[in-house]
C-alpha cells in the first residue's frame, strides 16, 4: 500500500470509528460525549490497534487472566528471604 | 542541643526522631498535632493541600495516644504521629469526596484497611488531603476543589493524583501520607516535591475501602520525606487482608530492620527508555549522574532495554480506561456536567473499545511480566529510568481543561510510570537532583515483585550517598 493509501485508510477508519460512535454512545451507553468525538475516535482506534498488536501471538489456549498472581509469586525477589535472588 | 530547646522544630524532624522524642517524653503528642494543625491551616490558602482539616478530632486521637504513654504502652514508632491520606480512603462517618462533584459525597460505615492499620499503631489522622478529581489525573489540576499547588513553586503542577499527600508532606506538616497510584498517581508528585514515593507491588497493600480508578492496577503506597520514614509506614499497612482477595498470601519481612542490608549484593541496570520517550536533556544529565552514585556503591551498572515497554503502557492504559468506564458509566450519564471535561473524556474511551482487546490486555499480562522478569531483570534484582521525562510543567502548561489536550499532557507525563503498574512490579521513585529552575527530578528504582524491602534499601543507600 502506498503512503497515500495508507493515510486513506486510516483516515477512512477514524471516520468509521467517529461515525459509530456518535451512533452508538446515547443508545448503547446512555451518555452524550462531552469530547469531541473524532478525538474520543482516535483514542479508541489507537488503544484498539496497539493492544491488538501487542497481544498477538502471545494467547495460548490455557491462559488466564489469574495466572499474572502466581506470576507475581513466582517472580517474588529472594532478599526477603535473606537471600540473594 | 536538648529537643525542648527553641530552635527545635519538630515538623521538620524524620518521622524517626520524631517517633523518639514522642517516645521518651520530649514532645507530646498532643502539641506535635497542634503543630501540623497551624501549619495545615496557615499553608491552606497558598498550597490548597487539604480538602479538610479535623482539628478537634485529630487533638482527641493525640490526647489519646498520650494517655497511652504516659501509662507505659507504646503502639510502635507510628504512635502519636500525626499523618494525612488523599481523600479517597474510607473514615467511618466522614464524607469522602474523592476530589469528585459527580458521586454523592459518601458517608463510609467503616475504615479503608490501610486507615485501621495506622489507627492500631497509633497514628495521627489530621484531615483528608486533595486529589486529583476521582483519583484520575497526573497533574494535581481539581476544577472543584482546586488544584493543589507545588510545595516548592505553586505556579507549577503539584503532581497527581495524590497531590495533596505530596505536598502535605514536602511542605512539612505531616510526616508521611498514603496515596494511590493506578498509573503514576504516587510516583509522580513524589517526584514532582522532592519526596520518595513507593508503589507497592499489586497485592501487597489492601485496597479495600480506597476508591478505585482501576481494580486491577490500583495500588496503595506511602509518601514520605526519607526511606526509613517510607519503610515505617509501609510495615504498618502491608501485608494480607481478608477482606481484599487481590492482595498476595506473601508474608511481610521488616522493611526498617531490612534497610541496613536489604540492597547488598544489589545488582543495578540502566533502563533504556529510549523506545517510548524522549527525556528532556536536564532529566538525561541528572540521570546520568544518579547512576555514576548508584555505580559507585552498588558496582558495575549495564544498561538493558525491553521491546515489549510500549505494549505494557497500552495494556495498562486500556486496563485503566476500562475498568473506570465500567464504575463511571452510571454516574457519567446521571450527572454528566459533574464531571470536569479531562475526567469525562479520558473514561469515556473505556465506554467504546471492544471488550476483547481489554481481556487480551488481562490474559498476557502474566506472559509479559515473565518476560520482563527472564528479559532485562534476568540478570538484575533494580533497574533504574526516570519518573517523568520532563522538567515539573507549570499549571498554565498543563492545564487539562483546555479542549483536545487531555490525551497528549496524561500521556507525556505517565509515558515512564504506567507500564509498570500494568507489569504490578514495585517502584519507588526519589530525588535525584534539581533542574535549571530548581524544581526536583526523580529517578524510579523499578524491583521484582514484592522487592520493596530491597527498593527501600538502595534508597536509603544512596540518599545518604548523596547527602556526602
Amino acid at each position: 500500500m502506498t503512503a497515500v493509501n495508507e493515510d486513506a485508510s486510516r483516515v477512512s477508519l477514524l471516520d468509521n470509528v467517529r461515525i459509530a460512535i456518535e451512533g452508538t454512545a446515547e443508545c448503547l451507553h446512555g451518555i452524550v460525549s462531552r469530547a469531541s468525538t473524532a478525538e474520543v475516535a482516535k483514542e479508541v482506534v489507537r488503544l484498539n490497534n496497539e493492544v491488538r498488536n501487542g497481544a498477538a501471538g502471545r494467547i495460548g489456549p490455557f491462559d488466564q487472566p489469574l495466572d499474572f498472581f502466581g506470576a507475581l509469586l513466582s517472580g517474588a525477589d529472594l532478599t526477603n528471604e535473606g537471600r540473594q535472588s | 542541643m536538648s529537643l525542648s530547646q527553641a530552635r527545635y522544630e519538630p515538623l521538620s524532624q524524620s518521622l524517626a526522631d520524631v517517633s523518639q522524642a514522642l517516645r521518651i517524653g520530649d514532645v507530646t503528642s498532643e502539641s506535635l498535632t497542634k503543630m501540623a494543625l497551624d501549619k495545615a491551616a496557615s499553608l491552606q490558602p497558598k498550597l490548597n493541600a487539604f480538602i479538610e482539616i479535623w482539628g478537634e478530632n485529630a487533638l482527641e486521637q493525640a490526647r489519646a495516644c498520650d494517655r497511652e504513654l504516659s501509662a507505659g504502652s507504646w503502639r510502635g514508632p507510628l504512635h502519636g504521629v500525626p499523618l494525612a491520606h488523599k481523600d479517597c480512603f474510607e473514615h467511618v462517618g466522614r464524607a469522602m469526596t474523592v476530589g469528585s462533584q459527580a458521586t454523592p459525597h459518601m458517608l463510609p460505615n467503616r475504615n479503608a484497611t490501610v486507615i485501621e492499620r495506622l489507627n492500631q499503631a497509633g497514628a495521627v489522622d489530621i484531615g483528608a488531603l486533595n486529589l486529583s478529581e476521582m483519583v484520575a489525573g497526573p497533574t494535581g489540576q481539581n476544577p472543584y476543589f482546586g488544584d493543589c499547588c507545588n510545595a516548592l513553586d505553586t505556579a507549577r503542577i503539584s503532581g497527581g493524583s495524590s497531590s495533596g499527600s505530596a505536598v502535605a508532606v514536602a511542605s512539612g506538616v505531616v510526616f508521611g501520607s498514603l496515596g494511590s497510584d493506578t498509573g503514576g498517581s504516587i510516583r509522580l508528585p513524589a517526584a514532582m516535591n522532592g519526596l520518595i514515593g513507593l508503589k507497592p507491588t499489586y497485592g501487597r497493600v489492601s485496597r479495600t475501602g480506597c476508591f478505585p480508578r482501576a481494580f486491577s492496577l490500583d495500588c496503595v503506597g506511602p509518601l514520605a520525606r526519607s526511606a526509613q520514614d517510607c519503610a515505617y509506614i509501609l510495615q504498618a499497612v502491608a501485608g494480607q487482608d481478608s477482606r481484599d482477595p487481590s492482595t498476595l498470601a506473601a508474608s511481610v519481612p521488616d522493611y526498617v530492620g531490612g534497610l541496613d542490608w536489604m540492597a547488598d549484593g544489589s545488582r543495578v541496570a540502566v533502563l533504556d527508555v529510549s523506545a517510548i520517550t524522549d527525556c528532556d536533556a536536564q532529566i538525561d544529565s541528572a540521570f546520568a549522574d544518579f547512576a555514576s552514585r548508584a555505580e559507585s556503591c552498588f558496582g558495575s551498572i549495564v544498561t538493558v532495554a525491553s521491546s515489549d515497554l510500549s505494549a505494557c503502557y497500552v495494556m495498562g492504559d486500556i486496563i485503566s480506561k476500562v475498568e473506570a468506564a465500567t464504575l463511571h458509566g452510571q454516574w457519567m450519564r446521571a450527572n454528566p456536567d459533574h464531571y470536569s471535561l479531562a475526567v469525562y473524556s479520558r473514561t469515556e474511551p473505556g465506554l467504546h473499545v471492544a471488550a476483547v482487546r481489554y481481556l487480551e490486555s488481562l490474559t498476557v499480562r502474566a506472559k509479559l511480566l515473565k518476560a520482563w522478569l527472564d528479559g532485562p531483570m534476568a540478570n538484575a534484582d533494580v533497574l533504574l529510568c526516570p519518573t517523568v521525562p520532563v522538567p515539573v510543567p507549570s499549571r498554565l502548561e498543563a492545564d487539562m481543561e483546555k479542549a483536545g489536550r487531555v490525551f497528549d499532557i496524561v500521556s507525556n507525563i505517565t509515558r515512564l510510570t504506567r507500564p509498570f503498574n500494568y507489569l504490578g512490579v514495585p517502584v519507588l521513585t526519589m530525588p535525584m537532583g534539581r533542574d535549571s529552575a530548581g524544581m526536583p527530578m526523580g529517578v524510579q528504582l523499578i524491583g521484582r515483585p514484592l522487592g520493596e524491602g530491597r527498593l527501600l534499601s538502595m534508597a536509603h543507600v544512596l540518599s545518604s550517598f548523596s547527602r556526602k
